[in-house]
Protein backbone atom coordinates (compact mmCIF):
# COMPACT_ATOMS: atom_id res chain seq x y z
CA UNK A 1 0.00 0.00 0.00
CA UNK A 2 1.02 3.30 -0.39
CA UNK A 3 2.18 5.63 2.62
CA UNK A 4 -0.81 6.67 4.34
CA UNK A 5 -0.34 10.58 3.66
CA UNK A 6 0.37 10.07 -0.19
CA UNK A 7 -3.66 8.91 0.01
CA UNK A 8 -6.35 11.41 -0.34
CA UNK A 9 -9.01 11.75 2.48
CA UNK A 10 -11.49 10.25 0.59
CA UNK A 11 -9.68 7.00 0.72
CA UNK A 12 -8.30 7.71 3.93
CA UNK A 13 -11.90 7.60 5.17
CA UNK A 14 -12.21 4.19 4.13
CA UNK A 15 -9.62 3.07 5.61
CA UNK A 16 -10.51 4.79 8.69
CA UNK A 17 -14.09 3.44 9.05
CA UNK A 18 -13.27 -0.20 8.32
CA UNK A 19 -10.03 0.29 11.07
CA UNK A 20 -7.63 -1.12 8.32
CA UNK A 21 -5.99 2.08 9.56
CA UNK A 22 -5.96 4.00 13.07
CA UNK A 23 -6.02 7.65 13.29
CA UNK A 24 -2.23 7.41 15.66
CA UNK A 25 -0.97 5.72 12.68
CA UNK A 26 -2.03 7.89 9.94
CA UNK A 27 -0.92 11.04 12.16
CA UNK A 28 2.25 9.16 12.58
CA UNK A 29 2.85 8.64 9.05
CA UNK A 30 2.42 12.49 8.23
CA UNK A 31 4.70 13.65 11.59
CA UNK A 32 7.02 11.08 9.84
CA UNK A 33 6.92 12.84 6.34
CA UNK A 34 7.05 16.67 8.18
CA UNK A 35 10.05 15.15 10.23
CA UNK A 36 12.19 14.35 7.06
CA UNK A 37 10.89 17.46 4.80
CA UNK A 38 10.19 20.13 6.74
CA UNK A 39 13.55 21.74 7.22
CA UNK A 40 13.50 21.55 3.15
CA UNK A 41 9.80 23.71 3.08
CA UNK A 42 9.50 25.80 6.00
CA UNK A 43 6.06 25.32 6.31
CA UNK A 44 5.56 25.57 10.07
CA UNK A 45 5.81 28.06 12.35
CA UNK A 46 4.95 25.50 15.32
CA UNK A 47 3.62 21.88 15.16
CA UNK A 48 0.86 20.75 17.49
CA UNK A 49 2.77 17.33 17.93
CA UNK A 50 1.81 16.64 21.41
CA UNK A 51 -1.91 17.52 21.19
CA UNK A 52 -2.52 16.05 17.68
CA UNK A 53 -1.13 12.49 19.46
CA UNK A 54 -3.82 13.10 22.33
CA UNK A 55 -6.22 14.08 19.80
CA UNK A 56 -6.01 11.17 17.34
CA UNK A 57 -5.96 8.57 20.10
CA UNK A 58 -9.12 10.39 21.43
CA UNK A 59 -10.99 9.78 18.02
CA UNK A 60 -9.99 6.41 17.21
CA UNK A 61 -11.52 5.27 20.81
CA UNK A 62 -14.96 7.27 18.94
CA UNK A 63 -14.08 4.97 15.66
CA UNK A 64 -13.82 1.73 17.52
CA UNK A 65 -17.02 2.45 19.24
CA UNK A 66 -18.30 2.58 15.87
CA UNK A 67 -20.32 5.48 16.06
CA UNK A 68 -21.05 7.37 13.17
CA UNK A 69 -18.58 10.38 12.84
CA UNK A 70 -18.39 13.07 10.17
CA UNK A 71 -16.83 12.61 7.20
CA UNK A 72 -13.23 14.11 8.18
CA UNK A 73 -12.77 12.89 11.65
CA UNK A 74 -9.27 11.99 12.20
CA UNK A 75 -8.14 13.76 9.54
CA UNK A 76 -5.06 15.68 10.05
CA UNK A 77 -5.68 19.54 8.95
CA UNK A 78 -2.74 22.67 9.54
CA UNK A 79 -3.81 26.48 9.89
CA UNK A 80 -2.71 29.45 8.73
CA UNK A 81 -0.80 31.63 11.92
CA UNK A 82 -3.75 34.23 11.56
CA UNK A 83 -6.73 32.17 12.53
CA UNK A 84 -7.06 32.03 16.60
CA UNK A 85 -6.81 28.58 18.31
CA UNK A 86 -6.90 28.58 22.22
CA UNK A 87 -3.55 28.87 24.15
CA UNK A 88 -1.57 28.47 20.82
CA UNK A 89 1.08 31.46 19.55
CA UNK A 90 -1.00 33.44 16.90
CA UNK A 91 1.89 35.63 15.36
CA UNK A 92 0.49 36.41 12.07
CA UNK A 93 4.28 36.00 11.31
CA UNK A 94 4.70 39.41 12.63
CA UNK A 95 7.19 40.42 15.35
CA UNK A 96 4.83 42.29 16.83
CA UNK A 97 2.73 39.18 17.71
CA UNK A 98 5.51 36.79 18.39
CA UNK A 99 4.50 36.13 21.80
CA UNK A 100 0.94 36.28 21.62
CA UNK A 101 -1.44 33.94 23.09
CA UNK A 102 -4.76 33.74 21.67
CA UNK A 103 -7.23 33.45 24.75
CA UNK A 104 -9.64 32.11 22.55
CA UNK A 105 -11.17 29.80 19.01
CA UNK A 106 -12.11 31.39 16.08
CA UNK A 107 -15.76 29.43 15.10
CA UNK A 108 -13.63 27.54 12.48
CA UNK A 109 -11.61 25.64 14.57
CA UNK A 110 -14.35 25.24 17.25
CA UNK A 111 -16.13 23.79 13.88
CA UNK A 112 -13.38 21.18 13.35
CA UNK A 113 -13.51 20.49 16.80
CA UNK A 114 -16.83 19.95 16.20
CA UNK A 115 -16.01 17.72 13.18
CA UNK A 116 -13.05 15.31 14.69
CA UNK A 117 -10.34 16.92 12.56
CA UNK A 118 -6.81 17.65 14.04
CA UNK A 119 -4.98 20.53 14.02
CA UNK A 120 -1.63 19.67 13.56
CA UNK A 121 0.45 23.00 12.91
CA UNK A 122 0.34 26.64 12.69
CA UNK A 123 1.35 27.33 8.79
CA UNK A 124 3.69 30.27 7.74
CA UNK A 125 2.14 33.56 5.71
CA UNK A 126 3.42 36.39 4.78
CA UNK A 127 3.24 38.92 7.66
CA UNK A 128 -0.31 40.18 9.04
CA UNK A 129 -1.56 37.83 5.49
CA UNK A 130 0.18 40.54 3.16
CA UNK A 131 2.18 39.53 0.04
CA UNK A 132 2.08 37.40 -2.65
CA UNK A 133 5.25 35.54 -2.38
CA UNK A 134 5.84 34.02 1.76
CA UNK A 135 8.82 36.04 1.29
CA UNK A 136 7.12 38.84 3.95
CA UNK A 137 7.38 36.45 7.23
CA UNK A 138 9.00 38.16 9.79
CA UNK A 139 10.20 34.07 10.57
CA UNK A 140 11.45 32.83 7.56
CA UNK A 141 10.70 32.20 3.61
CA UNK A 142 8.63 28.59 2.74
CA UNK A 143 9.98 27.25 -0.35
CA UNK A 144 7.82 26.57 -3.40
CA UNK A 145 8.08 21.95 -2.84
CA UNK A 146 8.21 21.45 -6.48
CA UNK A 147 11.20 24.08 -6.75
CA UNK A 148 12.95 24.77 -3.62
CA UNK A 149 14.19 27.89 -5.30
CA UNK A 150 10.95 29.34 -6.05
CA UNK A 151 8.49 30.95 -3.58
CA UNK A 152 4.90 29.00 -3.33
CA UNK A 153 2.98 32.45 -3.56
CA UNK A 154 1.27 34.21 -0.56
CA UNK A 155 0.18 34.86 1.69
CA UNK A 156 -0.74 31.60 2.72
CA UNK A 157 2.85 30.04 1.61
CA UNK A 158 2.70 27.37 4.43
CA UNK A 159 -0.87 26.23 3.88
CA UNK A 160 -0.51 25.71 0.27
CA UNK A 161 3.00 24.12 0.50
CA UNK A 162 2.44 22.23 3.51
CA UNK A 163 -0.72 20.10 1.49
CA UNK A 164 1.01 20.07 -1.46
CA UNK A 165 4.34 18.65 0.20
CA UNK A 166 2.17 16.20 2.07
CA UNK A 167 2.40 17.92 5.24
CA UNK A 168 -1.56 17.60 6.21
CA UNK A 169 -4.32 16.67 3.54
CA UNK A 170 -5.99 19.81 4.53
CA UNK A 171 -5.72 23.45 5.57
CA UNK A 172 -6.90 26.52 6.03
CA UNK A 173 -6.40 30.06 5.24
CA UNK A 174 -7.19 33.27 4.62
CA UNK A 175 -7.95 35.48 1.08
CA UNK A 176 -8.34 38.69 1.00
CA UNK A 177 -7.10 39.33 -2.56
CA UNK A 178 -6.08 36.04 -3.82
CA UNK A 179 -4.05 34.77 -0.48
CA UNK A 180 -5.58 31.16 -0.61
CA UNK A 181 -5.62 30.89 -4.39
CA UNK A 182 -2.81 31.97 -5.78
CA UNK A 183 -0.29 29.98 -3.68
CA UNK A 184 -2.98 27.23 -4.49
CA UNK A 185 -1.99 27.63 -8.31
CA UNK A 186 1.84 28.19 -7.54
CA UNK A 187 1.64 24.99 -5.15
CA UNK A 188 -0.61 22.82 -7.88
CA UNK A 189 -3.71 22.47 -5.25
CA UNK A 190 -6.91 23.63 -4.71
CA UNK A 191 -8.02 26.75 -2.71
CA UNK A 192 -10.93 28.38 -2.46
CA UNK A 193 -12.50 31.67 -1.53
CA UNK A 194 -16.04 31.55 -0.25
CA UNK A 195 -18.65 33.52 -1.19
CA UNK A 196 -18.12 36.87 1.67
CA UNK A 197 -20.39 35.64 4.53
CA UNK A 198 -20.37 32.04 3.48
CA UNK A 199 -17.74 31.63 6.31
CA UNK A 200 -17.43 32.99 9.47
CA UNK A 201 -14.46 35.53 10.40
CA UNK A 202 -14.83 35.25 14.13
CA UNK A 203 -11.16 34.75 14.87
CA UNK A 204 -9.49 35.45 12.05
CA UNK A 205 -7.20 38.56 12.42
CA UNK A 206 -8.72 40.90 10.43
CA UNK A 207 -6.58 42.81 7.49
CA UNK A 208 -9.24 44.24 5.09
CA UNK A 209 -12.87 43.34 6.68
CA UNK A 210 -14.62 44.12 3.43
CA UNK A 211 -12.84 41.54 1.86
CA UNK A 212 -10.99 38.79 4.00
CA UNK A 213 -12.58 35.19 3.94
CA UNK A 214 -11.51 32.16 5.38
CA UNK A 215 -11.69 28.65 2.79
CA UNK A 216 -9.90 25.31 2.71
CA UNK A 217 -7.07 23.98 0.33
CA UNK A 218 -7.10 20.13 -0.36
CA UNK A 219 -5.31 18.52 -3.45
CA UNK A 220 -8.73 17.83 -5.12
CA UNK A 221 -12.42 19.89 -5.58
CA UNK A 222 -13.89 16.69 -3.83
CA UNK A 223 -11.89 17.12 -0.70
CA UNK A 224 -12.08 20.82 -0.52
CA UNK A 225 -16.06 20.50 -0.65
CA UNK A 226 -16.03 18.18 1.94
CA UNK A 227 -13.75 20.54 4.26
CA UNK A 228 -16.33 23.66 3.20
CA UNK A 229 -18.61 21.60 4.80
CA UNK A 230 -17.29 21.73 7.99
CA UNK A 231 -16.89 25.63 7.36
CA UNK A 232 -19.47 27.09 6.22
CA UNK A 233 -22.80 28.10 8.01
CA UNK A 234 -23.90 31.47 9.65
CA UNK A 235 -22.49 32.78 13.04
CA UNK A 236 -24.05 35.22 15.36
CA UNK A 237 -20.50 36.48 16.25
CA UNK A 238 -19.87 37.67 12.98
CA UNK A 239 -22.20 40.16 11.73
CA UNK A 240 -21.05 39.48 8.12
CA UNK A 241 -21.91 36.11 8.17
CA UNK A 242 -24.61 35.42 5.80
CA UNK A 243 -27.79 33.40 7.03
CA UNK A 244 -28.12 31.32 3.91
CA UNK A 245 -28.95 27.68 4.11
CA UNK A 246 -25.81 25.56 3.70
CA UNK A 247 -26.10 22.69 1.13
CA UNK A 248 -23.98 19.29 1.02
CA UNK A 249 -21.49 20.15 -0.74
CA UNK A 250 -19.71 16.86 -1.16
CA UNK A 251 -23.15 15.24 -1.69
CA UNK A 252 -24.08 17.75 -4.41
CA UNK A 253 -20.94 16.78 -6.70
CA UNK A 254 -20.93 15.31 -9.73
CA UNK A 255 -23.79 17.06 -11.63
CA UNK A 256 -23.97 16.81 -15.60
CA UNK A 257 -22.09 20.32 -16.60
CA UNK A 258 -23.56 19.98 -20.77
CA UNK A 259 -24.54 23.28 -21.64
CA UNK A 260 -22.96 25.21 -18.97
CA UNK A 261 -21.05 28.64 -20.27
CA UNK A 262 -17.89 30.24 -19.39
CA UNK A 263 -17.02 33.80 -19.91
CA UNK A 264 -12.98 34.20 -20.01
CA UNK A 265 -12.19 38.41 -19.88
CA UNK A 266 -9.86 39.48 -22.33
CA UNK A 267 -8.67 42.21 -20.28
CA UNK A 268 -6.39 39.62 -18.36
CA UNK A 269 -4.66 38.54 -21.48
CA UNK A 270 -4.05 42.39 -22.55
CA UNK A 271 -1.75 42.75 -19.88
CA UNK A 272 1.01 39.68 -19.92
CA UNK A 273 -0.07 36.12 -19.38
CA UNK A 274 2.87 33.95 -19.33
CA UNK A 275 2.66 32.17 -22.62
CA UNK A 276 2.55 28.93 -20.62
CA UNK A 277 -0.33 30.19 -18.68
CA UNK A 278 -1.87 31.30 -21.59
CA UNK A 279 -1.71 27.41 -22.73
CA UNK A 280 -2.74 25.60 -20.07
CA UNK A 281 -5.88 27.99 -19.78
CA UNK A 282 -7.11 27.62 -23.49
CA UNK A 283 -6.49 23.94 -23.27
CA UNK A 284 -8.41 22.90 -20.23
CA UNK A 285 -11.60 25.40 -21.83
CA UNK A 286 -11.31 23.28 -24.84
CA UNK A 287 -11.47 20.04 -22.56
CA UNK A 288 -14.14 21.69 -20.47
CA UNK A 289 -16.01 22.05 -24.18
CA UNK A 290 -15.76 18.54 -25.36
CA UNK A 291 -18.09 17.86 -21.88
CA UNK A 292 -20.67 20.04 -23.46
CA UNK A 293 -19.92 23.43 -21.94
CA UNK A 294 -19.15 26.64 -24.40
CA UNK A 295 -16.78 29.12 -23.51
CA UNK A 296 -15.98 32.78 -25.01
CA UNK A 297 -13.95 36.01 -24.45
CA UNK A 298 -15.91 38.54 -23.03
CA UNK A 299 -14.94 41.97 -21.40
CA UNK A 300 -15.00 42.79 -18.17
CA UNK A 301 -12.91 46.41 -18.72
CA UNK A 302 -12.54 46.59 -14.80
CA UNK A 303 -10.72 43.72 -13.90
CA UNK A 304 -7.69 45.86 -15.46
CA UNK A 305 -7.60 48.03 -12.40
CA UNK A 306 -7.92 45.41 -9.61
CA UNK A 307 -4.57 46.05 -8.89
CA UNK A 308 -4.96 49.91 -8.11
CA UNK A 309 -8.08 49.84 -6.28
CA UNK A 310 -6.64 47.09 -4.20
CA UNK A 311 -3.30 49.67 -3.35
CA UNK A 312 -6.26 51.99 -1.98
CA UNK A 313 -8.87 50.13 -0.28
CA UNK A 314 -7.23 47.03 1.58
CA UNK A 315 -4.39 49.51 2.77
CA UNK A 316 -7.00 51.92 3.84
CA UNK A 317 -8.84 48.65 5.63
CA UNK A 318 -4.83 47.30 7.19
CA UNK A 319 -4.30 51.12 7.96
CA UNK A 320 -7.23 51.51 10.44
CA UNK A 321 -7.75 47.49 11.19
CA UNK A 322 -3.81 47.76 12.08
CA UNK A 323 -4.48 50.47 14.54
CA UNK A 324 -5.02 48.26 17.35
CA UNK A 325 -1.66 47.50 17.90
CA UNK A 326 -0.39 49.66 19.70
CA UNK A 327 2.13 48.11 22.31
CA UNK A 328 -0.17 48.40 25.68
CA UNK A 329 -2.32 45.78 25.74
CA UNK A 330 -0.85 42.94 24.17
CA UNK A 331 2.22 42.20 21.51
CA UNK A 332 5.61 43.89 21.01
CA UNK A 333 6.28 46.75 23.60
CA UNK A 334 8.97 49.37 22.74
CA UNK A 335 11.05 49.43 25.69
CA UNK A 336 12.37 52.81 25.65
CA UNK A 337 9.24 54.79 25.29
CA UNK A 338 9.28 58.24 27.03
CA UNK A 339 5.41 59.22 26.45
CA UNK A 340 2.46 57.24 25.55
CA UNK A 341 2.87 58.71 21.93
CA UNK A 342 6.60 57.49 21.57
CA UNK A 343 5.44 54.23 23.03
CA UNK A 344 2.72 53.87 20.13
CA UNK A 345 5.25 54.84 17.23
CA UNK A 346 8.56 52.61 18.54
CA UNK A 347 6.48 49.61 19.24
CA UNK A 348 5.16 49.63 15.61
CA UNK A 349 7.72 51.07 14.04
CA UNK A 350 10.05 48.75 15.43
CA UNK A 351 7.25 45.61 15.51
CA UNK A 352 5.79 45.93 11.43
CA UNK A 353 7.81 44.47 8.73
CA UNK A 354 8.90 47.28 5.39
CA UNK A 355 5.47 45.50 3.35
CA UNK A 356 3.02 45.99 6.23
CA UNK A 357 4.72 49.83 7.15
CA UNK A 358 4.34 50.52 3.34
CA UNK A 359 0.41 49.42 3.80
CA UNK A 360 -0.16 51.76 6.99
CA UNK A 361 1.48 54.64 5.40
CA UNK A 362 -0.18 54.23 2.06
CA UNK A 363 -3.34 53.57 4.02
CA UNK A 364 -3.33 56.31 6.03
CA UNK A 365 -2.72 58.76 3.11
CA UNK A 366 -5.68 57.48 1.58
CA UNK A 367 -8.10 58.50 4.09
CA UNK A 368 -6.11 61.77 5.31
CA UNK A 369 -8.07 64.92 4.47
CA UNK A 370 -7.80 66.33 1.06
CA UNK A 371 -7.00 62.70 -0.41
CA UNK A 372 -10.16 60.80 0.47
CA UNK A 373 -12.39 61.89 -2.25
CA UNK A 374 -9.61 60.99 -4.96
CA UNK A 375 -8.45 57.77 -3.86
CA UNK A 376 -10.32 55.79 -0.89
CA UNK A 377 -13.77 56.88 -2.60
CA UNK A 378 -12.91 56.72 -6.26
CA UNK A 379 -11.74 53.50 -5.57
CA UNK A 380 -15.08 52.80 -3.63
CA UNK A 381 -16.81 53.53 -7.03
CA UNK A 382 -14.60 51.55 -9.20
CA UNK A 383 -15.57 48.53 -7.27
CA UNK A 384 -18.99 49.35 -7.69
CA UNK A 385 -18.68 49.53 -11.39
CA UNK A 386 -16.83 46.27 -11.58
CA UNK A 387 -20.00 44.67 -9.36
CA UNK A 388 -21.98 45.86 -12.23
CA UNK A 389 -20.43 44.19 -14.62
CA UNK A 390 -19.86 41.01 -12.77
CA UNK A 391 -23.32 41.02 -12.39
CA UNK A 392 -24.04 41.61 -15.93
CA UNK A 393 -21.41 38.78 -17.08
CA UNK A 394 -22.93 36.22 -14.20
CA UNK A 395 -26.69 36.73 -16.04
CA UNK A 396 -25.46 35.53 -19.44
CA UNK A 397 -22.57 33.24 -18.17
CA UNK A 398 -22.29 30.19 -15.54
CA UNK A 399 -18.43 30.89 -15.11
CA UNK A 400 -16.01 33.55 -15.36
CA UNK A 401 -12.53 31.81 -15.79
CA UNK A 402 -9.37 33.38 -15.93
CA UNK A 403 -6.03 32.05 -15.51
CA UNK A 404 -5.65 31.82 -11.38
CA UNK A 405 -2.10 34.03 -11.38
CA UNK A 406 -0.59 35.44 -14.59
CA UNK A 407 2.74 33.51 -14.04
CA UNK A 408 3.45 30.50 -12.76
CA UNK A 409 5.78 30.62 -9.23
CA UNK A 410 8.43 33.14 -9.51
CA UNK A 411 12.13 32.60 -7.92
CA UNK A 412 12.64 33.70 -4.39
CA UNK A 413 13.76 37.33 -4.38
CA UNK A 414 13.21 37.84 -7.88
CA UNK A 415 10.27 40.64 -7.12
CA UNK A 416 11.14 41.54 -3.46
CA UNK A 417 12.13 44.94 -4.59
CA UNK A 418 9.56 45.44 -7.13
CA UNK A 419 5.75 46.14 -5.34
CA UNK A 420 4.33 46.54 -8.39
CA UNK A 421 5.38 43.41 -9.73
CA UNK A 422 4.62 41.52 -7.06
CA UNK A 423 1.23 42.93 -6.50
CA UNK A 424 0.38 42.54 -10.43
CA UNK A 425 0.49 38.63 -9.28
CA UNK A 426 -3.33 38.86 -7.67
CA UNK A 427 -4.42 40.75 -10.80
CA UNK A 428 -6.98 38.23 -11.81
CA UNK A 429 -7.90 37.07 -8.04
CA UNK A 430 -8.76 40.63 -6.45
CA UNK A 431 -12.04 41.02 -8.45
CA UNK A 432 -13.61 38.36 -6.64
CA UNK A 433 -13.07 39.62 -3.45
CA UNK A 434 -14.16 43.53 -4.27
CA UNK A 435 -17.48 41.63 -5.57
CA UNK A 436 -17.75 38.96 -2.60
CA UNK A 437 -18.28 36.11 -5.19
CA UNK A 438 -16.79 32.58 -4.80
CA UNK A 439 -13.86 31.35 -6.81
CA UNK A 440 -11.47 28.08 -6.80
CA UNK A 441 -8.34 27.97 -8.29
CA UNK A 442 -7.28 24.30 -9.37
CA UNK A 443 -4.12 22.69 -11.14
CA UNK A 444 -4.42 22.97 -14.62
CA UNK A 445 -1.11 21.91 -16.26
CA UNK A 446 2.55 22.28 -15.79
CA UNK A 447 4.94 24.38 -17.49
CA UNK A 448 8.04 22.82 -18.95
CA UNK A 449 10.05 23.71 -15.81
CA UNK A 450 7.58 21.58 -13.93
CA UNK A 451 5.91 24.20 -11.60
CA UNK A 452 2.11 24.04 -11.44
CA UNK A 453 -0.48 26.11 -12.97
CA UNK A 454 -3.92 27.20 -11.72
CA UNK A 455 -7.30 27.87 -13.67
CA UNK A 456 -9.39 30.10 -11.46
CA UNK A 457 -13.33 29.66 -11.47
CA UNK A 458 -15.73 32.38 -10.46
CA UNK A 459 -19.35 31.56 -9.34
CA UNK A 460 -21.93 33.65 -8.56
CA UNK A 461 -22.86 34.32 -4.82
CA UNK A 462 -23.74 31.23 -2.87
CA UNK A 463 -22.95 28.92 -5.60
CA UNK A 464 -19.57 27.40 -3.99
CA UNK A 465 -21.40 24.06 -5.21
CA UNK A 466 -21.11 24.95 -8.71
CA UNK A 467 -17.84 25.98 -9.00
CA UNK A 468 -17.01 22.79 -7.12
CA UNK A 469 -18.63 20.77 -9.61
CA UNK A 470 -16.90 22.41 -12.30
CA UNK A 471 -13.78 21.52 -10.79
CA UNK A 472 -14.34 18.09 -9.79
CA UNK A 473 -15.75 17.73 -13.06
CA UNK A 474 -12.20 18.69 -14.70
CA UNK A 475 -9.91 17.11 -11.89
CA UNK A 476 -11.95 13.30 -12.82
CA UNK A 477 -10.80 14.37 -16.48
CA UNK A 478 -7.36 15.23 -15.48
CA UNK A 479 -4.58 14.00 -13.66
CA UNK A 480 -2.52 16.94 -12.79
CA UNK A 481 -3.51 16.89 -9.07
CA UNK A 482 -2.37 13.55 -8.71
CA UNK A 483 0.89 14.80 -9.58
CA UNK A 484 3.88 14.95 -6.68
CA UNK A 485 6.71 17.21 -6.14
CA UNK A 486 9.92 15.06 -6.91
CA UNK A 487 11.21 14.86 -3.03
CA UNK A 488 8.31 13.01 -2.54
CA UNK A 489 8.83 10.44 -4.99
CA UNK A 490 12.63 9.89 -3.50
CA UNK A 491 11.53 8.89 -0.19
CA UNK B 1 -6.43 62.67 -9.60
CA UNK B 2 -2.92 64.35 -9.56
CA UNK B 3 -0.15 62.75 -7.97
CA UNK B 4 1.05 64.22 -4.71
CA UNK B 5 4.30 63.95 -2.83
CA UNK B 6 3.37 61.82 0.24
CA UNK B 7 4.35 63.83 3.25
CA UNK B 8 5.93 60.57 4.99
CA UNK B 9 6.68 62.53 8.12
CA UNK B 10 3.38 64.04 8.57
CA UNK B 11 1.29 60.61 7.73
CA UNK B 12 3.97 58.75 9.83
CA UNK B 13 2.84 61.22 12.30
CA UNK B 14 -1.08 59.84 11.42
CA UNK B 15 -0.58 56.93 11.32
CA UNK B 16 1.80 56.89 14.76
CA UNK B 17 4.66 54.24 13.23
CA UNK B 18 8.24 55.39 13.73
CA UNK B 19 10.78 54.56 11.00
CA UNK B 20 14.29 54.96 10.94
CA UNK B 21 15.96 57.93 8.83
CA UNK B 22 17.82 55.45 7.28
CA UNK B 23 14.98 53.32 5.55
CA UNK B 24 12.87 56.69 4.72
CA UNK B 25 14.12 57.09 0.99
CA UNK B 26 13.42 53.59 0.41
CA UNK B 27 9.53 53.91 1.85
CA UNK B 28 9.55 56.91 -0.29
CA UNK B 29 10.90 55.14 -3.93
CA UNK B 30 8.04 52.42 -2.98
CA UNK B 31 5.15 54.65 -2.22
CA UNK B 32 5.72 57.42 -4.82
CA UNK B 33 6.15 54.03 -7.30
CA UNK B 34 2.34 52.82 -6.36
CA UNK B 35 0.86 56.33 -6.12
CA UNK B 36 1.82 56.69 -9.76
CA UNK B 37 0.66 53.14 -10.69
CA UNK B 38 -2.93 53.93 -8.81
CA UNK B 39 -3.14 57.15 -11.05
CA UNK B 40 -4.44 54.58 -14.04
CA UNK B 41 -8.20 54.70 -11.84
CA UNK B 42 -8.18 57.71 -13.81
CA UNK B 43 -8.77 55.98 -17.05
CA UNK B 44 -12.25 55.20 -15.44
CA UNK B 45 -15.62 57.25 -16.27
CA UNK B 46 -16.87 57.20 -12.32
CA UNK B 47 -18.41 60.42 -12.21
CA UNK B 48 -21.94 58.87 -12.68
CA UNK B 49 -21.57 56.21 -10.01
CA UNK B 50 -23.13 57.43 -6.61
CA UNK B 51 -22.22 55.61 -3.44
CA UNK B 52 -25.07 57.08 -1.61
CA UNK B 53 -27.32 54.48 -3.55
CA UNK B 54 -28.91 51.98 -1.71
CA UNK B 55 -28.53 48.67 -2.44
CA UNK B 56 -32.06 46.77 -1.49
CA UNK B 57 -30.12 43.05 -1.09
CA UNK B 58 -28.79 43.95 2.09
CA UNK B 59 -29.57 45.24 5.14
CA UNK B 60 -27.36 45.83 8.47
CA UNK B 61 -28.20 42.60 10.47
CA UNK B 62 -29.00 43.21 14.22
CA UNK B 63 -28.98 40.46 16.72
CA UNK B 64 -31.33 39.95 19.72
CA UNK B 65 -30.53 42.59 22.92
CA UNK B 66 -29.17 39.59 25.17
CA UNK B 67 -26.46 39.87 26.94
CA UNK B 68 -24.71 36.84 25.81
CA UNK B 69 -20.60 36.51 26.78
CA UNK B 70 -18.93 34.29 24.14
CA UNK B 71 -15.36 34.99 25.30
CA UNK B 72 -14.90 33.90 28.89
CA UNK B 73 -11.63 35.08 28.78
CA UNK B 74 -9.55 34.59 31.73
CA UNK B 75 -8.06 37.55 33.19
CA UNK B 76 -4.88 35.32 33.59
CA UNK B 77 -4.07 35.11 29.52
CA UNK B 78 -5.03 38.52 29.18
CA UNK B 79 -2.11 39.25 31.88
CA UNK B 80 0.15 37.05 30.01
CA UNK B 81 -0.19 39.39 27.09
CA UNK B 82 0.33 42.34 28.41
CA UNK B 83 3.15 43.87 28.09
CA UNK B 84 2.98 45.41 31.62
CA UNK B 85 0.44 45.51 33.96
CA UNK B 86 -0.19 46.73 37.09
CA UNK B 87 -2.94 46.78 39.88
CA UNK B 88 -5.40 45.05 37.99
CA UNK B 89 -4.12 48.18 34.92
CA UNK B 90 -2.32 47.77 31.96
CA UNK B 91 0.68 50.14 32.23
CA UNK B 92 1.77 52.98 30.08
CA UNK B 93 4.12 56.08 30.26
CA UNK B 94 3.30 59.10 31.23
CA UNK B 95 0.62 60.63 28.92
CA UNK B 96 1.24 64.12 29.03
CA UNK B 97 5.09 63.67 29.73
CA UNK B 98 7.46 65.45 32.47
CA UNK B 99 5.74 68.38 33.98
CA UNK B 100 8.62 71.15 35.17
Amino acid sequence: MKKLHLLTTIELNKLLKNRTITCQQLLHSYLENINKNEPKIDAFLEIYKENALTKAAQIDKLYDKGDPLPFLAGMPIVIKNNICLKNKKITCASKILENFVSPYDATVINKLEKNHLIPLGATNLDEFAMGSSGENSAFKITKNPWDFDYVPGGSCSGSAAAVAAHFAPLSLGSDTGGSIRQPAALCGIVGLKPTYGRVSRFGLVAFASSLDQIGPFAKTAQEAAHLLNVIAGHDAQDATSAPVPVPDYAQNLGQDIKGLKIGVPKELFETGIHPEVKEALVKALELLKKQGTSWEIISLNTIKYSVAIYSILAFAEAASNLARFDGIRYGFSAKDAENLDELYKKSRGQGFGDEVTTRIILGTFSLSSGYIDDYYLKAKKAILLMKKEFHEALKKYDFIVTPTSPTPAFKIGEKINDPIAMYLSDLATESANYTGLPAVSIPCGFTKNNLPIGMQIIGNHFEEGKILNLADRFQQLTDYHTKMPEFLEEN
Amino acid sequence: MTKPKIDLDHICDLAKIEIKDQDKKKYQKNLDAILTYVQKLDELDLDSIDLETKNNSLSTPLRIDENSSPLKTELSTIIKNAPAWQDNHFKVPGIIGDID
